[in-house]
């Protein structure tokens, strides 16, 4: 018997353990939530969001492991660009724990009880986090003594102009080529389109995708913690951790399924592809290291 | 006494204060052993931080408090900056040396965090002592040319109960007598070594049969419950990552101080100039802007400063508009300033050494310190067993090499500078020269208005030869681990915007005014109030981590200033 009483993410834990419902926090394109249950706001129309979205996929493509489109990266950066339109604006999630991992028990093994999602509401922001991430999303403009430094700092244009102005650049591109838009061109083909893009767009769209893909699932992206069990990371682990101390022996022990000071038998690591492994060598040479085997 | 937990948004700890005896800049790990120390000695200390908190109930004596509001969040902490300098409003500047112009970098450089609790607060905690020769180290080397090696006004003996004390406090695990080279302590580690990771066996088996000695690296992870604060469960995404269960010492000096009754915290508060007497020598009033953004000031008898060395020399440069800086007759403000030459060993391995489990580095070894005028045994530093703990970063890397497509997706599924990668750390010293040091940038300003501050800094040839010396052995260690590929990384050549966060000198002390700038109690020779509290003045760097000498000295200095 718990002493506690239930905190809503048990209870789904328990109740999805039993079969009778399928847990599903983060229903497919619904993202994250404000404390009052209203969703994130967005920015992009969806022809960008379709636009976009084709160029991430090319650049992360789906197969035997989800790539952008799946993990939804898109999503991840339209909250991003409409960070500002939430309040407090949907930056850094609060925190400490997301509910995915549960309370220790006694000995220090998991419990039933799961923490509350803290990641589905935001900080607010300092005046220099805000001052910062104002210009990062609207541009040094947008914010008194943002552009203190020009012209030995360039003007930065907002990522929101950025992804504007390459969304419809993407899109034109696709039409002068016959297609209906960049979703229709072929995917091998696409990648080359993000060459008739601003240069600030080419730096940071890949960094966003990955981003997207990677980052905690409340952002937006990695739906469900997707890529992160695709590609074998173990993804947000507290309060649970991966020793558990039992105060009866006075001693830390692994988490038998996720095991810290041993190799991991269900995740022993992939061995290297072999683009990969040449890579690696090459870069071994340059550095005058050594190959071992 | 204590009107704890304060009510007043912004501040902490008795807000009823209303004249200090000292006023601290800077709340990290020597703003924090300071402020123990004084209000300890019974005064009253006011600390003014930059940044923000996030940790709930700091100042509530309540059992399980206090509650911090950090999280294994990678976007949060590390892609957007959370608790880091926010380098679009507040840049800092580079250049490798005066012949270089004005500057060939602007944006990060050597950041530390702002926030409650400092940098230590987003450190994984490894508390090495410095070894009793880093303190005399100008008498061992001699004349380096081109180097300024000088002996430290004090010896390791007379720091050693400060390290005992810094190490209590902290709550240190550790096993006294595992490192061969370690200084003598006068008693064991609070604590028993935590659990060792992955990646610290395999690579300690490999040392082990080269006849190197690991050992389970010092940290203040608690490896048990250590006064009210739970154990560290290993969650992986430490370094960098502020704690979500407290389980790491990072702020237990500034709780016992804000617990007190005698210490109030101001956060979001930034010390924009000291204020002096006519005559110069005596600090009044420290100024600061407020969170809006407004300009306040307080004063107090006296002033320590914690910001961090480069932004306390900062500090001292801004406090004399068109002078030569705030106690700087002898010319060394700012100069002499340090971090570890980190030489990094790469190896890459067949298995997945999930580094995002474990607390970012659970052992190392010291042989490769080395041993002052040994020609065999050149000074590197400790070399701490690493690996890669974050996904985002991992990814990253990829697509800045270029790839993109199903190339881009091989990487992200082979993850060889991710879940295969292991890294031996070397915190090589780095000698101290008065051509590397910070001032004020003549053009660039922060969101503030404030001049920022200009790195001018490149490596000299005693720590590059030591480079050359360990990194092939770095190398030889991961072949002896099992590793497939091994190569020393290119990070940290000259030229290069150096990252290190071991931040050392700008204010060295020493007993000649003419040739230190604080003395041996690291009061400014200069300024009679006015005492360094931070890694300034180090005049040597040492081969082992930085911050709990740091706090040993801080304790020191604020017994003294009493
Ligand atoms: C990721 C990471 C891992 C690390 N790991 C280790 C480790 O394992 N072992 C180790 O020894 N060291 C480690 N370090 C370094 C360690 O954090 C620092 O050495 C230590 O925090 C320095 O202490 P300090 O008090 O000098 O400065 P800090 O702890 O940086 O504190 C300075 C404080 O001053 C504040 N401040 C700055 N300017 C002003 C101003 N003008 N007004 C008001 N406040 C101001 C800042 O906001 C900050 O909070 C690590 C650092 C990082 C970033």
């Amino acid at each position: 018997m718990l002493d506690a009483p239930l905190r809503r993410r048990t209870l789904l834990r328990i109740v999805s353990a039993g079969g009778v419902i399928a847990l599903a926090p983060w229903p497919s394109g619904c993202g994250n939530a404000d404390p009052s249950g209203k969703p994130l706001a967005r920015f992009l129309t969806p022809d960008e969001y379709r636009t976009l979205e084709a160029l991430a996929e090319a650049i992360v493509p789906e197969g035997e492991q989800i790539g952008a489109r799946g993990a939804r990266s898109l999503d991840f950066i339209d909250f991003l660009l409409a960070a500002f339109d939430n309040d407090p604006p949907a930056i850094y999630a609060r925190g400490p724990f997301s509910g995915r991992k549960p309370f220790p028990a006694a000995d220090g093994g998991p419990s039933p009880d799961f923490p509350e999602n803290d990641f589905e509401t935001y900080r607010p922001l300092t005046r220099m986090q805000e001052h910062s991430m104002r210009i990062d999303l609207y541009g040094s403009e947008s914010v008194s003594g943002g552009n203190i430094n020009a012209p030995l700092v360039p003007a930065w244009p907002g990522l929101r102009a950025i992804y504007r102005a390459a969304a419809a650049t993407l899109a034109a591109g696709a039409e002068a080529q016959g297609y209906a838009d960049l979703a229709a061109v072929p995917l091998a083909e696409r990648l080359g389109a993000i060459e008739a893009t601003s240069p600030e767009f080419r730096s940071v769209f890949p960094v966003n995708v990955l981003q997207g893909m990677f980052a905690a699932p409340e952002y937006g992206g990695n739906a469900d913690a997707v890529a992160w069990r695709d590609y074998q990371w173990g993804g947000d682990s507290q309060p649970l951790g991966y020793t558990f101390y039992d105060p009866a022996t006075d001693t830390l022990r692994d988490n038998p399924e996720q095991p810290n000071q041993t190799l991991d038998p269900r995740w022993p690591g992939r061995p290297l592809e072999p683009e990969v492994e040449a890579f690696i060598n090459t870069i071994t040479i340059v550095q005058g290291g050594q190959r071992f085997f | 006494m204590s009107s704890n937990p304060s009510r007043v948004p912004g501040i902490l700890g008795n807000t009823s204060l209303a004249r200090f005896d000292a006023v601290i800049v800077g709340s990290g790990a020597g703003g924090g052993a300071t402020a123990l120390a004084l209000a300890d000695a019974g005064l009253n200390v006011c600390i003014l931080e930059a940044g923000p908190n996030y940790f709930l109930g700091l100042d509530d004596p309540a059992p399980g408090n206090p509650k911090p509001l950090f999280a294994n969040d990678e976007l949060a902490l590390t892609s957007r900056k959370l608790i880091h300098q926010q380098t679009r409003v507040e840049p800092r500047t580079f250049r490798p040396s005066e012949t270089d112009g004005e500057r060939t970098v602007i944006g990060e450089v050597n950041t530390l965090p702002k926030t409650v609790g400092g940098a230590w607060v987003h450190a994984d905690m490894k508390v090495p002592r410095f070894a009793p020769f880093d303190f005399h180290l100008g008498t061992d080397l001699g004349a380096v040319p081109g180097a300024d090696f000088a002996d430290w006004p004090l010896d390791y003996s007379e720091l050693e109960p400060f390290y005992a004390e810094a190490e209590r406090i902290g709550g240190a695990q550790g096993l006294a007598g595992a490192d061969p080279f370690a200084a003598w302590r006068s008693g064991p580690y609070p604590m028993a070594p935590g659990a060792p990771m992955f990646v610290s066996e395999v690579l300690s088996r490999g040392a082990r049969a080269l006849g190197l000695n690991p050992f389970p690296y010092p940290g203040l992870q608690n490896s048990r419950p250590y006064e009210g604060q739970p154990p560290c469960n290993d969650c992986g995404l430490c370094s960098g990552y502020g704690c979500p269960i407290n389980a790491k010492g990072s702020v237990n000096h500034l709780r016992r101080a804000l617990l007190s009754g005698r210490v109030q915290l101001r956060s979001e508060c930034t010390v924009v100039r000291l204020v002096t007497d006519a005559s110069g020598r005596t600090v009044t009033r420290v100024e600061y802007l407020d969170p809006e953004g407004n300009l306040d000031g307080v004063s107090g008898d006296r002033v320590f400063l914690a910001a961090s060395p480069i932004e306390s020399a900062r500090l001292c440069f801004l406090s004399d508009p068109g002078g030569p800086g705030l106690g700087n007759s002898s010319g060394l403000l700012g100069r002499h300033l340090m971090f570890h030459h980190q030489t990094i060993g790469v190896g890459i391995y067949p298995m997945n050494l999930h580094g995002e489990r474990g607390k970012s580095v659970s052992h190392g070894f010291s042989d490769f310190r080395g041993v002052p005028g040994d020609p065999n045994r050149p000074l590197g530093g400790i070399v701490e067993f690493g690996t890669n703990s974050e996904k985002i970063t991992d990814a990253i890397q990829y697509a800045d090499l270029g790839f993109r497509g199903e190339a881009l997706k091989r990487f992200l599924r082979s993850s060889p500078l991710g879940g295969h990668i292991a890294v031996l750390i070397m915190q090589g010293e780095d000698a101290p020269q008065a051509i590397n040091r910070i001032d004020l940038d003549p053009a660039v300003r922060d969101i503030n208005g404030l001049p920022v501050p200009r790195i001018t800094y490149q490596p000299h040839a005693f720590e590059l030869a030591a480079r050359e010396f360990y990194g092939p052995k770095l190398i030889a260690l991961h072949g002896a681990s099992g590793a497939q590929f091994g190569f020393v990384s290119p990070v940290y050549e000259g030229g290069k915007t150096p990252t290190g966060r071991h931040i050392m000198g700008t204010s060295r002390m020493g007993t000649d005014p003419g040739r230190s700038v604080v003395d041996a109690h690291c009061r400014f020779h200069d300024v009679g109030n006015l005492f360094a509290a931070d890694g300034a003045p180090f005049p040597t760097s040492s081969g082992y981590n930085p911050t709990l000498t740091i706090q040993a000295l801080a304790i020191r200095t604020a017994r003294a200033a009493v």
